[in-house]
């Protein structure tokens, strides 16, 4: 990774933490494991870490456990450091958490639909058998001041158009394959409130809704990415249908330092929507990064599926998110995709 | 109504099946001005089992890939230049690479029907590159409704831009489209499509009944040129598509003016319901198989019609064309223990 890249990382995190002014107060001397924490969330947590360490002086520890820490390694040598410490560990396998260890996140998932589609009972074992596993776990530690399960907004999405608030209960047809993902979503949230109960685990949990910028796969099917590679590449920008479809993006320093905000300052049994608040289509997305990439790429309108009747807008009611923990956004759609793209270009075009 | 209907139009590639892949570079040349022309929005060219299949096993091609892709592209400027692709025959080094750096701009990745799994990277390459990509499932009458939609599933988890059903054998009447159709339009969240085959004179039918069920993708072959008793003719499609308020964006004198040069300068034979042809559609064996089935069962004094009945009773499918001699030489040791 180039100096440059590091440098727009590190200017990411620092504008995130200064919209919470007490969050490296409030971190500082703490015992951290990310459970799952070679993926998206987790290398922002660590560069957040890092950075909060070299900066402030925060004397954090963090741990990240994860399937794949040796390719992680390779790919983020400025985050191999004493501060971080690394653990290759497969969810679905019961396990240990370092005994200094007081603040936990679990964010363990499998997100890619390709996995979903041709091995959904792996991604079953990974959120349910998993957060199991990561629970009991935790239950073992001397002290356990929380558990923050980064659950997703899926898991109770299909209830409306609008945006969906924590109070929201989704419905879901439970026996469709297609609805599996969501539905472990749901399940991983229903353990981890038996053991809040029956073992006393301070469980809160984070419903994550679309986040966008550097650590994402840009090859994986999600639309915005294709969309950003695309646009990157100089290809067609294809969208299916007319590109109504409605999301909301929340980038990946201001997803990292809300959840660090939530696992030291949120209730135990409370629900907050991680997500992006600038509610925008498909099409406006594409036609933004048409505007922002040199190569200047075409958008192409491809056919409506006979379903595109039904609606599959996604995105999060913030309200109670900002009232109580005051969590804002730091990069707007736009610096988001300046930076989502600035990031992409240069790891794609190099 | 207006609801728009994407044509992909084969006849240059499920065409080759007919003439045991020997088509020739004029016929490429001539074909792909003619449909350009007509606006013809998808034209599938190649080997009858896609891209890197000529072999000994399904049918060595005349004309290399790179022959038939350069060719293609040289006369497409409108219509997008399309391949159908099996992982196993197609390989993404070797085969997909060539055919970016050649101007393909549709990759139709094909399985059979329970087996999406060996998709996946096909896709997902042709997806990294930027380009249009539809996963196909052959032989979809040997996976029930719920099966192939799960199938389907799986390809647009891959990252298929939409789902493409093959009725490879004719097999189907419109209930059993309607079911497989309406079942994946209620899975996935991307267009469906049909591929018919005319073994019991339904391709039309069949078509009409996927749209009525909510496809948006539609094959259709010039004259219906293709494996067997062919596909759905295109120009017919296009003429009832319009009798029924669906928009192809097609021209539909040209599209008539296009099948009269395939039929004159391409078509040694028109496709015809063959005897055999029936046989197949009934047995739900590959329509690809028929000249090979007529073939053997030629040189060895037997009725083709009872190893098509044999080969549906073994479910054979596409690329297991050695099972047709094994079954021929079976049935002929049968014959000869019963004769005596």
């Amino acid at each position: 990774m180039s100096i440059n890249v590091n440098k727009q990382i590190k200017e990411d995190c620092l504008g995130s933490l200064k919209l919470q002014p007490d969050l490296v107060a409030q971190l500082k001397d703490q015992n951290i494991t990310v459970i799952g924490g070679t993926g998206f969330i987790g290398t922002w947590i660590a560069e957040l870490v890092a950075i909060v360490n070299d900066t402030f002086d925060g004397n954090i520890i963090l741990e990240l456990l994860g399937r794949s820490t040796a390719v992680w390694a390779t790919k983020h040598p400025h985050l191999c450091r004493d501060d971080i410490i690394l653990r290759a560990q497969d969810v679905r396998s019961p396990f240990g958490i370092r005994e200094e260890t007081t603040l936990i996140i679990y964010a363990a998932a499998i997100a890619d639909p390709s996995i979903h589609a041709s091995d959904p009972y792996k991604v079953y074992q990974t959120n349910v058998g998993g957060i199991e596993n990561a629970l009991r776990a935790a239950s073992r530690l001397p002290i356990i001041a929380r558990f923050l399960n980064v659950s997703s907004g899926l898991a109770v999405a299909g209830s409306t158009t609008e945006a969906i608030s924590e109070r929201n209960i989704g419905i879901l047809d439970f026996t469709r394959i297609q609805n599996m993902y969501a539905q472990s979503r749901r399940t991983a949230e229903s353990v981890a409130s038996i053991f809040g109960s029956q073992y006393r685990i301070p469980v809160t949990t984070a419903r994550a809704f679309t986040f966008i910028g550097p650590y994402q796969s840009i090859d994986a099917p999600w639309a915005i990415n294709n969309f950003i590679r695309d646009a990157i590449t100089g290809n067609d920008i294809r969208i299916r249908g007319d590109g109504s479809t409605r999301r909301s993006y929340l980038y990946g320093s201001d997803a990292a330092v809300w959840l660090l905000k939530i696992l030291v300052a949120g209730n135990n049994g409370d629900i907050y929507n991680v997500g992006g608040e600038e509610v925008i289509s498909h099409s406006e997305v594409a036609y933004a990064l048409s505007k922002l990439c040199k190569k200047n790429p075409k958008i192409v309108f491809t056919g409506k599926s006979a379903s595109a009747d039904r609606k599959y807008d996604f995105f999060p009611d913030l309200s109670f998110s900002k009232s109580s923990l005051n969590l804002n956004q730091a990069f707007d759609m736009k610096l988001s995709l300046e930076r989502s793209i600035q990031w992409h270009s240069r790891i794609i075009l190099k | 109504m207006n609801k728009k209907i994407l044509i992909s139009d084969p006849t240059l590639r499920d065409g080759n099946h007919a003439v045991r892949h020997q088509l020739r570079k004029n016929d490429f040349s001539s074909y792909c001005k003619a449909a350009d022309t007509a606006g013809v929005p998808i034209v599938e060219v190649g080997h009858g089992n896609g891209l890197g299949a000529s072999s000994m096993l399904v049918g060595e091609c005349s004309l290399s890939d790179e022959i038939i892709l350069s060719t293609a592209r040289e006369n497409l400027q409108h219509s997008k230049l399309a391949v159908h692709a099996i992982p196993g025959f197609c390989t993404i080094e070797r085969h997909m690479a060539m055919a970016l750096d050649l101007g393909v701009d549709v990759f139709r990745i094909a399985a059979h029907c329970t087996e999406a799994d060996i998709t996946d990277r096909h896709i997902a390459f042709a997806r990294k590159h930027g380009k249009e990509v539809y996963g196909v499932l052959m032989m979809s009458h040997m996976a029930s409704p719920a099966h192939l939609a799960d199938e389907a599933f799986k390809m647009q988890g891959y990252g298929a831009e939409g789902v493409v059903i093959m009725d490879s054998s004719g097999h189907y009447l419109p209930l059993d489209v309607t079911e497989r159709i309406s079942a994946l339009v209620e899975m996935l969240r991307i267009p469906v499509g049909f591929h018919a085959h005319n073994n019991l004179g339904m391709g039309i039918a069949n078509s009409v009944a996927a749209v009525q069920a909510g496809a948006t993708i539609i094959d259709g072959s010039a004259r219906g040129f293709g494996a067997g008793s062919g596909n759905a003719q295109l120009e017919v499609l296009v003429a009832v598509f319009e009798k029924m308020g669906y928009e192809t964006g097609i021209d539909l004198y040209k599209i008539l003016d296009a099948a009269d040069i395939a039929e004159k300068e391409i078509i040694p034979s028109l496709p015809y319901i063959s005897s055999t042809s029936i046989v197949s559609g009934i047995s739900g064996v590959f329509s690809g198989f028929i000249k090979e089935v007529n073939s053997i069962s030629a040189e060895h004094g037997l009725d083709a019609r009872d190893i098509f009945i044999e080969l549906g009773s073994r479910k054979a499918v596409a690329g297991q064309e050695s099972l047709i001699l094994e079954v021929a030489l079976a049935l002929k040791a049968n014959n000869i223990i019963e004769a005596r």
